[in-house]
């Protein structure tokens, strides 16, 4: 009997002990912390638990969502930078948390390129667009009236900072034109302020306005992306009109530096593979947002000349502290 | 069909025994999560969306709207009996609540504060369902000049908050005012006044300095006058809840409380502590008995309550007509919509009426459960008061500490309380008011960003506060107030010396 009850407690050791050997390759075994740095509800938050909802039932462990709100974002890059990198920590992050704000903040030790990457996952096209009863019917109009009136034209949009901000600076300076900014502290706002007549046109992700297009109270005039949207293909793209302006509110997912690559391309198909969830699709367009997967290495490649290009507007507007 | 039988059709949908059972568990943990420093409106309800992930929209729907109603209200209670306010919405009501919780009569504070509450709240739906698609373009006519000179007029409450001087009341105006700009400013993106820590990128954290500047000065006085303290404790402290007639006798304040609460609520980005202390100085200019302000008049608890839940009605509106949400509870409440098939905007009322009015009726049902849930809770917390002294002083720092650190889990947030207990400390001894440097704290930032964001709409030009007429009236009101009593002191002063000068020179 004695001896029995001894095997019996043998054979649990071994049994439980097997996944804590590293070369045993039973990963996920427990559920992975997903650090989101936007409090519970926002947009961003809301865009990470249907993201960790499709990727359940691909990794068969929960995606647990951990709000580590404040500072922009980068307060979460910090908490997850402490976390150790055995691949259950992962991180949700974007163009303003990974890349903007650390370099405003002078905080390189929060930038992207401190994580391994994994995914970029989706994105929001930006678009501009103007009143029912704008006088301009076309870019080269609206163009022609903004050089004639230098700081007539009003565009409402997110905080200075933003990408929002970004389009309509490049897009500025592409056409050689100087519009008044008016910023916000975010999208909706913003919005208010255009529904409100305060404003000529607006530059937003169209997700928050899609029912504000279908009533005719705005009107999308153009978009910053490489391509002409599936949402809008009548709309034209700043970029054929001559002007070399494409950003996207792109979110992704990082780890902690020195994950596990064999964890990190688990990870990495997962979430590819979460992007053809039926959960996923369904949320994705009903954000009228875009799917933008690129794997780890691609990623990292994209984030590379992001960096660059999104340093060099921020040196321009002289958002850097010192 | 009518809107009255869609909403018939609605109670129906909501009343099942399961539905009130679910509203009532969101309308308690609403009061409590809403007591706790640290948990605002918008936390309660962020925590409890994903148990509505397995409910039925219409389940969903009601027990976030009692979730919501709840933390309006849950505020309040340590804000009356411990001058803690638990939301920064209910920082208004400790003016007078607290005083009274003094004098013995805490449960009748939190009695007007919860019935006073519930009324607002109620009316602010009623008007809601009325009105909310025309009300869905006046949001519009709110632009940043408007909210911005809403927001002037509510600082003219630093002249009620002074005390004996007037100069003191402005320097503490001014310090709070100051204390908002610290941050990423978020209208440019640069750094103001962080000195380097990460923590301060979002600004000083309101709650805490709130908690801090009321509730750890109080407990700081209180350890530094050990004879005085009986006083707090009250042992004595009577738990009879207000009669009829100290309800009836505070009508005119919860209705000034709820007009308030509604307007304020549906300016965009104004919200509940905006308006709760325009209520309270709106409700001292109508009052009969205004010099009891301040020494724990009723009053001066039923109109910031009121406000702060009428506040809903108004948020809704731009949420449900526009789909752009007025605060951060709202928001929540718009994802919930969004995630249960439900598009708020133009479309809202032609497309998917009947989920729509099971909220509308879940709105006004979680009020009607707001009394009995919150009386049970009141009788729970009237209990600490009878907790010794010192165990109760201690706790009440242990929840501020755990409270302010739990919200955004920065250690910096419960030593700026300790640190704001200390200023608000001196402060109180030297005669400077801290409750105007909250005030400077509530609405300097939203006095600010308008500002400037009015500004550049008007190209620079400031005639635009004068051009609009909702912004002029506001700012006319402004003026108006503050010259009246300067203008009647004037008048006195000049007219005594005419028909009668020896009397006037003889004392």
């Amino acid at each position: 009997m004695k001896v029995a009850g001894w095997m019996v407690l043998a054979l649990v050791l071994v049994i439980t002990a097997v996944p804590a050997y590293p070369g045993a390759e039973a990963y996920p075994t427990r559920p992975i912390t997903f650090v989101v740095g936007f409090a519970p509800g926002g947009g961003a938050d809301v865009f990470a638990r249907a993201l960790a909802e499709a990727a359940r039932g691909i990794l068969g462990q929960p995606l647990v969502v951990e709000n580590r709100p404040g500072a922009g974002g980068t307060a979460a890059n910090a908490y997850a930078s402490s976390r150790p990198a055995d691949g259950y920590t992962l991180l949700f992050a974007h163009a303003g948390s990974s890349i903007i704000t650390p370099i405003i903040t002078n905080q390189p030790g929060l930038k992207w390129d401190n994580f391994d990457t994994i995914a970029r996952i989706h994105g929001e096209e930006e678009w501009l667009m103007v009143q029912p009863d704008a006088p301009w019917k076309t870019m080269e109009e609206l163009v022609a009236f903004a050089k004639a009136n230098p700081r007539k034209v009003r565009v409402a949009g997110s905080a200075i900072g933003g990408i929002d901000s970004f389009v309509v600076l490049s897009w500025e300076k592409a056409a050689g034109i100087d519009v008044e900014y008016v910023p916000h502290e975010g999208g909706g706002p913003a919005g208010l302020t255009f529904l409100g007549k305060n404003a000529e046109m607006l530059i937003g992700n169209v997700s928050e306005f899609f029912q504000h297009v279908q009533a005719r109270r705005m009107v999308p005039f153009a978009v910053a992306s490489e391509r002409r949207s599936p949402i809008f293909p009548n709309v034209p793209t700043l970029k054929e009109k001559g002007y070399d302006v494409v950003f996207t509110q792109w979110r992704s997912v990082l780890a902690p530096s020195g994950t596990p690559p064999s964890r990190i391309a688990t990870l990495a198909a997962a979430f590819e593979r979460a992007l053809r969830a039926d959960s996923w699709k369904r949320f994705n367009s009903n954000a009228r947002a875009v799917d933008l997967y690129l794997g780890p290495a691609d990623f990292r490649r994209f984030l590379t000349a992001e960096e660059a290009r999104l340093a060099r507007i921020i040196e321009e507007l002289g958002l850097r502290s010192r | 069909m009518g809107v009255l039988d869609q909403l018939l059709a609605g109670f129906g949908q909501a009343l099942s025994g399961y539905g009130l059972l679910i509203m009532a568990a969101g309308v308690a943990w609403g009061i409590i999560g809403g007591a706790i420093p640290g948990i605002s409106g918008a936390v309660a309800m962020a925590l409890a969306l994903p148990y509505t992930f397995s409910m039925d929209a219409a389940t969903a729907l009601v027990m976030l709207a009692g979730v919501w109603a709840g933390a309006n209200y849950g505020g309040s209670i340590p804000a009356i009996l411990m001058r803690m306010p638990g939301t920064p919405g209910s920082a208004a009501a400790l003016l007078d609540g607290y005083e009274l919780t003094r004098q013995g009569h805490a449960a009748k504070a939190l009695g007007i504060s919860l019935v006073c509450g519930t009324i607002g709240g109620l009316i602010s739906i009623i008007v809601l369902i009325a009105l909310v698609l025309p009300l869905g373009n006046l949001v519009l006519a709110f632009g940043s000049p408007e909210v911005c000179a809403l927001a002037v007029f509510g600082l003219t409450l630093i002249a009620g908050l002074s005390g004996t001087s007037i100069v003191k009341g402005l320097a503490a105006g001014a310090f709070g005012l100051l204390l908002t700009a610290v941050g990423l400013d978020t209208l440019t993106g640069s750094l103001r006044l962080t000195f380097g820590r990460t923590e301060l990128l979002s600004g000083i954290d309101i709650i805490s300095a709130m908690v801090g500047l009321f509730a750890v000065s109080e407990m700081f006085y209180q350890l530094a006058r050990p004879a005085r303290r009986g006083e707090v404790v009250a042992g004595a402290a009577s738990t009879a809840f207000p009669t009829l007639r100290e309800l009836r006798a505070v009508w005119r304040a919860t209705m000034v409380g709820t007009v308030v609460g509604l307007i304020v609520g549906i300016m965009p980005g104004a919200g509940a502590t905006a308006s709760s202390f325009v209520a309270y100085n709106e409700a001292k200019r109508w009052s009969k008995h205004p010099e009891l302000f301040g020494k724990g008049s009723m009053e001066g608890v039923a109109a910031p309550e009121t406000a702060n839940n009428a506040v809903q009605g108004g948020d809704l509106v731009p949420t449900l007509a526009l789909g752009i949400p007025g605060s951060n509870s709202a928001a929540i409440m718009l994802a919930a919509l969004i995630l249960h098939g439900i598009i708020p905007g133009p479309f809202l009322l032609t497309q998917q009426s009947p989920l729509v009015f099971t909220l509308f009726a879940g709105l006004i049902l979680v009020n009607f459960l707001m009394i009995p849930v919150g009386v049970l809770i009141l009788r729970g917390c009237l209990l600490a008061l009878r907790l010794p002294p010192p165990s109760l002083i201690a706790s009440i720092l242990a929840i501020i500490v755990i409270g302010t650190y739990a919200a955004d889990l920065f250690l910096l947030n419960p030593i700026l309380a300790l640190v704001f207990g200390v200023i608000g400390f001196g402060m109180r001894l030297t005669g400077f008011p801290p409750a105007a440097t909250v005030l400077g704290l509530v609405l300097g930032f939203l006095v600010e960003s308008e500002l400037r964001r009015s500004l550049i709409i008007s190209h620079g030009s400031w005639a635009i506060f004068v051009t609009r007429p909702i912004a002029a009236t506001l700012l006319a009101l402004t003026v108006g107030f503050l010259l009246y009593p300067l203008v009647l002191n004037l008048w006195r002063l000049r007219r005594p010396p005419r028909p009668a000068a020896a009397p006037a020179s003889g004392r």
